[in-house]
């Protein structure tokens, strides 16, 4: 009796917008563990989702605290890649090939090195032009992510980056930690904390909201806008370098145009974990279950054979929807306020 | 010499952001000119003007959407889709009617996919980046699993459109016998843009277009009907994507249904390099012509001095930063808040 009554209490506590996703996700898994049971309901197949999907789970992050700004980093996947290109030529070409562990070690330092400060050199161009200059958040990282494109490839002439390389990094991309939990997930679950944490229980992650919700009001409230939005880019751009070494780990290989449709999912993963595109509003947890959504409704086709343009096309008609979803229920709300306000009104009235 | 004419209309660019994007047109030609002279011919200014035919149409679109206040995604998608259903539609009917009726087909497309665009932006709010990259990836997907995936090869294509790619105007022959001409599209675009120009400076719609952008609940306030101009502006964007689209397939005499993905970043640098301003509700057809002269330049004679076509994206991100940096600070922005 008192175990259901702590259950429900919790249950409430969580927001509707997570009940919602739980529900979704609930709706995907059973609808293809019934139409694909052999195949869906495997170990195997959760097993390599697992290593799938963290790293649209890391873009994810990183465009979604951009969109709590109003804004959105299409640059974070051109991040990565330069991260993982740059990387990978470094791996390839200058690490000896009878290097013994500790001079491996020393270079996967150096990778990590790396990806830290491309991260926040972009993250740094990013922040100068949306955050100093007030450049359109949408029009500057396209910008951006042309350069960084760009970048990468001339430094590979327009080729791909493959080869073999050290047994330490591919770890990080294909092993599992202790045996049990995929890596590229651990990593994830600890960026999400992170990002958790410095969302919902730092001031700057209050600064991001407010900033978001109505950045007039909080410039009045003596918030440095410039320097909450700058802050925001460089965490995701050195999102979107960490992606990159994960990149590098799991695919073994780098190309500057590698995931462009990365963007799309991440947005529509982000608005479907209720993160408002207008800024401000959103949970960061929610990521978390609407990724894995899209993951099981990506293998999910994968093995009902569904082309891959039904599946593209599946992105943007769900994107839409939850778009207007959103829309529905908060004039819904508003409807709701404004009648309990009159109700109240008119109490006091009589 | 400098006519008087000319003299006035620099005056009048001086105090412009199109003087800024002259300017460094003029530098940037000058430029590939000292290093390769060939750039000046004749051929290949006619090349250039024909590799600005699609663009340059889509641009006069693109440019209204962006002095509404958003980034519209989805033309590119749009065009070819537009152009591809048109063949497909010829084909199936063995239709070896006139030119013009295929881009009237077209148009009319693309003018209903704007219209879809319209809706969710007008209904929902949907911010306008999100709705049209989203319904821009549904049509790409349903029409390349419904209607084809496959391009269609130059023999199968309907007669009108191949003997359309053949029209020059000016022909020339030169030194080594071959000719080369300026293409008739050419002329179309011009003609569009001029159309464009006009509607946008002498109807009261067009006038609205930059209320809208302004300040939309001032242009509310005014008396304009915000649901009606949006109606319009995308109508028009998805009309003129239809038909550059068709144009493009026609001149390349071949329809490939997978042409034009995820370029529309060039045509959106283009449009803001020329001034337009997403913020402001500011923009002209003049400001765009020269843009498009310039991200032309920069994309598609990089090969003429000797540079291999790899730095082409980095070269092209660097414009776009460049361009959306010197328009941020011309307008001043209160960047604090």
């Amino acid at each position: 009796m008192q175990v259901s009554k702590k259950t429900s209490s919790l249950f409430s506590k969580i927001d509707g917008q997570a009940k919602q996703l739980f529900f979704i996700n609930l709706a995907i898994f059973l609808i293809f563990s019934f139409l694909r049971p052999a195949k869906f309901l495997t170990v195997t197949n959760f097993e390599s989702m697992c290593f799938q999907f963290p790293e649209a789970g890391l873009l994810t992050l990183g465009i979604g605290i951009t969109m709590l700004t109003a804004g959105a980093d299409l640059s974070i996947v051109s991040v990565a890649n330069l991260v993982a290109t740059v990387n990978g030529i470094l791996l390839l070409n200058y690490l000896p090939a009878d290097a013994s562990g500790f001079t491996i070690a020393l270079y996967l330092i150096l990778c990590v090195l790396i990806a830290v400060l491309i991260g926040l050199l972009a993250g740094c161009l990013n922040g100068f032009l949306v955050a100093k200059l007030g450049i359109f958040p949408i029009l500057a990282t396209l910008g951006t992510q042309n350069l960084y494109t760009g970048i990468s490839a001339v430094l590979t002439k327009g080729q791909g980056v493959f080869g073999t390389f050290p047994d330490a990094l591919i770890f990080i991309g294909s092993g599992k930690l202790f045996g049990v939990l995929p890596m590229p997930l651990f990593l994830f679950l600890i960026a999400l904390g992170i990002i958790y944490i410095i969302i919902h229980h730092t001031p700057h992650g209050l600064k991001t909201q407010w900033f978001g919700s109505n950045r007039k009001a909080s410039f009045y409230c003596g918030i440095d806008n410039v320097k909450t939005v700058f802050k925001t880019y460089i965490l995701s751009s050195l999102l979107g370098a960490f992606t990159g070494i994960l990149i590098l780990a799991r695919t073994n290989s780098a190309k500057y145009d590698y995931g462009t449709t990365y963007v799309m999912q991440a947005m529509l993963a982000s608005v479907l974990a209720g993160i408002s595109p207008l800024g401000g509003k959103g949970k960061i947890l929610n990521i978390l279950l609407s990724v894995f959504a899209i993951q099981m409704l990506d293998s999910g086709f994968n093995f009902m054979r569904i082309s891959s343009f039904v599946r593209s096309s599946t992105y943007g008609i769900l994107l839409i929807i939850s778009v207007m979803v959103e829309y529905i229920v908060m004039k819904r709300k508003q409807k709701l306020e404004i009648k309990k306000a009159e109700a109240a009104g008119s109490g006091q009235m009589s | 010499m400098m006519t008087d004419y000319l003299k006035k209309k620099l005056m009048h660019f001086a105090k412009s952001n199109e003087f800024v994007v002259l300017i460094i047109l003029i530098l940037v030609m000058t430029l590939f000119a000292i290093l390769n002279p060939a750039f000046l011919s004749q051929r290949n200014m006619y090349d250039l003007f024909r590799t600005m035919i699609v663009t340059g149409i889509f641009a006069c679109g693109v440019m209204m959407i962006i002095i509404n206040g958003g980034i519209d995604m989805s033309f590119m998608v749009f065009a070819i889709c537009s152009a591809y259903i048109t063949i497909r539609i010829a084909i199936a009917f063995g239709f070896n009617g006139p030119f013009i009726l295929l881009v009237a087909i077209s148009a009319a497309i693309g003018m209903l996919f704007g219209f879809l665009n319209a809706f969710f932006v007008n209904k929902f709010e949907i911010p306008i980046f999100i709705a049209t990259l989203s319904v821009a990836t549904a049509i790409r997907g349903i029409i390349l699993n419904f209607v084809g995936n496959e391009y269609v090869a130059s023999s199968e294509m309907p007669e009108s459109t191949v003997a359309f790619s053949k029209t020059y105007l000016f022909s020339t022959v030169d030194a080594w016998g071959s000719s080369y001409g300026l293409h008739f599209s050419v002329f179309i675009m011009l003609g569009i843009m001029l159309i464009t120009h006009l509607i946008l400076k002498y109807t009261i719609i067009g006038r609205g277009v930059y209320a809208l952008g302004g300040d939309s609940t001032s242009a509310k306030r005014i008396g304009y009907n915000v649901t009606k101009i949006r109606m319009f502006i995308y109508g028009y964007a998805g009309l003129l994507a239809g038909i550059g689209g068709l144009i493009y397939v026609s001149n390349n005499r071949m329809a490939d249904p997978m042409a034009f993905q995820g370029e529309e970043l060039t045509v959106i640098a283009a449009v803001v390099l020329g001034g337009t301003s997403i913020s402001g509700g500011r923009g002209s057809v003049l400001g765009i012509f020269l843009g498009l002269m310039l991200t032309n330049v920069i994309n598609n004679n990089l090969a003429l001095i000797n540079v291999p076509s790899y730095w082409q994206k980095l070269t092209f991100g660097l414009l776009i930063i460049f361009a959306v940096m010197i328009q941020s600070i011309k307008a001043k922005r209160d960047a604090k808040i």
